[in-house]
């Protein structure tokens, strides 16, 4: 693991663009109002990497997230994902770029209480633009992304029937269902307890392992743990952490 | 988002809620059954007042009556009264492009009675006749017995009684010459004021359709040039020979004919008995010596065809158009449609706002889900197609149950009608009509309204901001 100070006036590693080959955030300003929340933001993310974000509340650590899921468009500076720089997609480009490379967990775990957790896991599927996905295929990649988080058992349950740390799985499996390439994770642990959060974190170290490039906001220390790279937001300014 | 993903996302949306869902559908079911059923009761009372009551697509023309007008002479037809109805008339009306038939009317010019029945009602009924010649054309196409409606016909073998003709033929005391009996047709009118009012009040029975059947063939005797109201002076009808046109003492000696009823026809006349015209044309040439003289025309318009042209060629040549009554009622009736359209779409709008307002919380409520899906691919217009999908569903059921709730409203109504409202003429056995175009106008009222009240919930729907809708700001 190593830590870094990331700003806007020193960009490490910044000099090929390719290389980074997953996500590269130069310059980035958001403001709310008056508000500044990140002022002059530079970050790049690695294929392969799994990056933890941290900062106290208020730090802009979300809102970075959600710029770089292509969320929020009101920003200045560049965000690039997989080459692409989201300010030239529009709002229709934009959507096929979450459906097909990105995956979304958040600390609310957002699941739908009228949809069994399969359902729920299929939800990405109905955005894909690809009917196989609508299809049986689409049924059998939902198997196996809550077979992957260990919930296949659960399948046909609804939400308000399982645990926090259950939720958080379908969550997870839901996010994986398109098979992304890029996870972005907004305090995923935040509603857990330390069991079961230390359970969601060995999940992602493991998709990490795997080959999914992931990016976590965290405020909590034990993610670090698990993180190739640690990156503190301070201020709407990246530090070391 | 393809068709069915967006009908697979529906489908998965529609499962919740359902509560609010039915309550909105019964909103608009409520607008659309009453709708509905004003627009199937005017439909239905359309269909049977200018269907039955006064047959549309068609003019009756009439001579102009005398009246004095500011300069003494006005209405008159040149000097010598109204310009008289005749066959040269007829032939121009014939070549109107809007006209696809005419056929003629002529009344008796002379008093006339008859009396029959005994065979079938068990008592003998006297009565005046009342009778017009009409052409047989104008029945073309119904079906008569158990003679046809033509006429004058007969094998003219001379005879001293009925036996020696050959059935139906009998054999006329002042001719002694086999004949036909007079084919007579009645109107559906006549046989629909006799079930309503004669047949009642006399405790006779009703003519349905089965003995009306029974009545064909019935036989009756005509006394020509004699009435039940007495002779006026110098061997004439009277009062009532003046009345119906009869100038001074009758040219021929009372005779009797006898009659055949033969059927309904809806070119009869409403209030009187219909022979073919030759006959009458013959009588009136035997009583009163004038045969050319027509009671009336009726032109049969092309289907779609503007009567205004017709109207303005008829008056151009001296004539007018009896007043059948057909314009006032159809603007009754398509007033009082518009009126009830008016309330309903009131109640239509209500349910409308009804139905923005709930999808407006709706949206409130699932703002979340909205960024969620959001996060997930959807586009804004994805959202907005989901959400005027729903409305579209919401529509689909708020009609179908609308026009379920307007054809049970209509059934009671008719109940009722028959059990606690007094028959009258042409009382119809329903008073809706509920043909594809009432089912048309009410799906596509609903769907049009749902939609119309989800436009404004989709449109704030698709720009739910999903960053700020998934952090809870």
């Amino acid at each position: 693991m190593r830590s870094e100070r990331i700003d806007g006036a020193k960009t490490p590693g910044m000099g090929n663009a390719e290389s980074f080959g997953c996500v590269e955030v130069t310059r980035v300003e958001k403001r709310y109002g008056d508000v500044p929340v990140l002022r002059g933001v530079s970050l790049a993310v690695a294929e392969g990497e799994l990056v933890a974000i941290t900062g106290r509340s208020g730090s802009g650590k979300s809102t970075l997230l959600q710029l770089m899921g292509g969320l929020d468009r009101n920003f200045t500076g560049t965000i690039r994902i997989g080459g692409t720089t989201l300010s030239e997609l529009d709002d229709r480009g934009l959507a096929r770029l979450r459906a097909s490379q990105l995956g979304f967990v958040f600390q609310a775990f957002h699941l739908l209480d009228h949809l069994t957790v399969r359902e729920n896991v299929r939800l990405p599927a109905y955005f894909a633009g690809s009917q196989a996905t609508l299809d049986d295929a689409g049924r059998v990649a939902a198997d196996e992304a809550l077979a992957r988080v260990e919930m296949t058992r659960f399948a046909d349950a609804h939400p308000s029937a399982l645990s926090g740390g259950q939720r958080q799985r379908v969550a997870i499996a839901r996010a994986l269902h398109g098979r992304p390439k890029l996870l972005l994770c907004d305090e995923p642990t935040g509603n857990l307890d330390a069991e079961t959060g230390d359970a969601v974190i060995s999940l992602f170290s493991e998709l990490n392992k795997a080959g999914m490039t992931i990016v976590i906001v965290t405020h909590e220390e034990r993610v670090a743990r698990v993180a190739s790279r640690v990156v503190h937001l301070a201020d709407g300014v990246v530090e070391a952490a | 988002m393809s068709l069915s993903a967006l009908l697979g996302l529906l489908r998965l949306q529609l499962r919740r809620g359902r509560r609010s869902f039915v309550l909105s559908a019964a909103g608009v079911a409520i607008g659309i059954a009453s709708l509905c059923f004003f627009l199937a009761l005017s439909h239905g009372v359309q269909g049977v007042v200018l269907g039955k009551v006064f047959p549309v697509g068609q003019l009756e023309i009439v001579p102009r009556k005398a009246s004095v007008g500011p300069l003494g002479l006005g209405g008159l037809g040149g000097f010598g009264g109204p310009t008289p109805l005749d066959d040269r008339f007829v032939d121009a009306l014939r070549q109107r492009t809007e006209v696809k038939s005419v056929f003629r009317r002529m009344k008796l010019a002379f008093p006339a009675r008859a009396w029959g029945g005994q065979q079938l009602i068990g008592r003998e009924v006297h009565a005046e006749l009342i009778a017009e010649g009409l052409d047989p054309s104008a029945t073309a196409g119904e079906d008569f017995g158990p003679i046809p409606f033509a006429g004058p016909g007969g094998s003219q073998k001379t005879c001293n009684a009925d036996t020696e003709c050959a059935a139906p033929e009998y054999c006329p005391w002042d001719t002694h010459r086999c004949e036909t009996p007079v084919p007579v047709v009645i109107s559906p009118f006549l046989v629909e004021i006799y079930n309503s009012t004669i047949a009642k009040s006399h405790n006779l029975p009703q003519l349905g359709p089965a003995l009306l059947a029974r009545f064909r063939g019935l036989e009756f005797t005509a006394e020509l040039g004699r009435s039940f109201l007495g002779n006026g002076p110098g061997g004439g009808a009277g009062l009532l020979g003046a009345a119906m046109g009869g100038a001074g003492p009758m040219k021929a000696e009372p005779h009797q004919r006898r009659m055949m009823l033969v059927g309904t026809s809806r070119a009869s006349s409403p209030l009187a008995l219909s022979v073919p015209i030759e006959y009458v044309r013959r009588w009136n040439q035997q009583y009163v010596g004038s045969a050319s003289e027509l009671s009336s025309v009726v032109a049969i318009l092309k289907d779609g065809a503007r009567t205004a042209g017709v109207a303005a060629f008829v008056r151009d040549r001296g004539y007018d158009l009896a007043d059948s009554g057909a314009e006032q009622a159809g603007l009754a009736i398509t007033l009082m449609t518009a009126l009830f359209a008016l309330v309903s779409l009131a109640i239509l709008l209500v349910a409308t706002m009804n139905i923005a307002h709930s999808f407006l919380r709706a949206v409130a409520e699932r703002r979340r889900e909205l960024g969620l899906l959001r996060a997930l691919g959807a586009t804004q217009r994805d959202l907005a197609s989901l959400l005027l999908a729903e409305a579209a569903v919401l529509g689909v059921c708020g009609g179908l149950a609308g026009l379920v709730g307007a054809r049970l409203a209509a059934v009671i109504v008719d109940v009722c009608a028959r059990r606690f409202v007094p028959d009258f003429p042409f009382k119809p056995e329903s008073f809706f009509a509920f043909d594809w175009s009432v089912v048309a106008v009410g799906l596509g009222a609903s769907i049009l309204a749902c939609l119309v009240g989800a436009l404004l919930p989709a449109r704030m729907a698709a720009r739910v901001d999903p960053a700020a809708a998934l952090s809870g700001s």
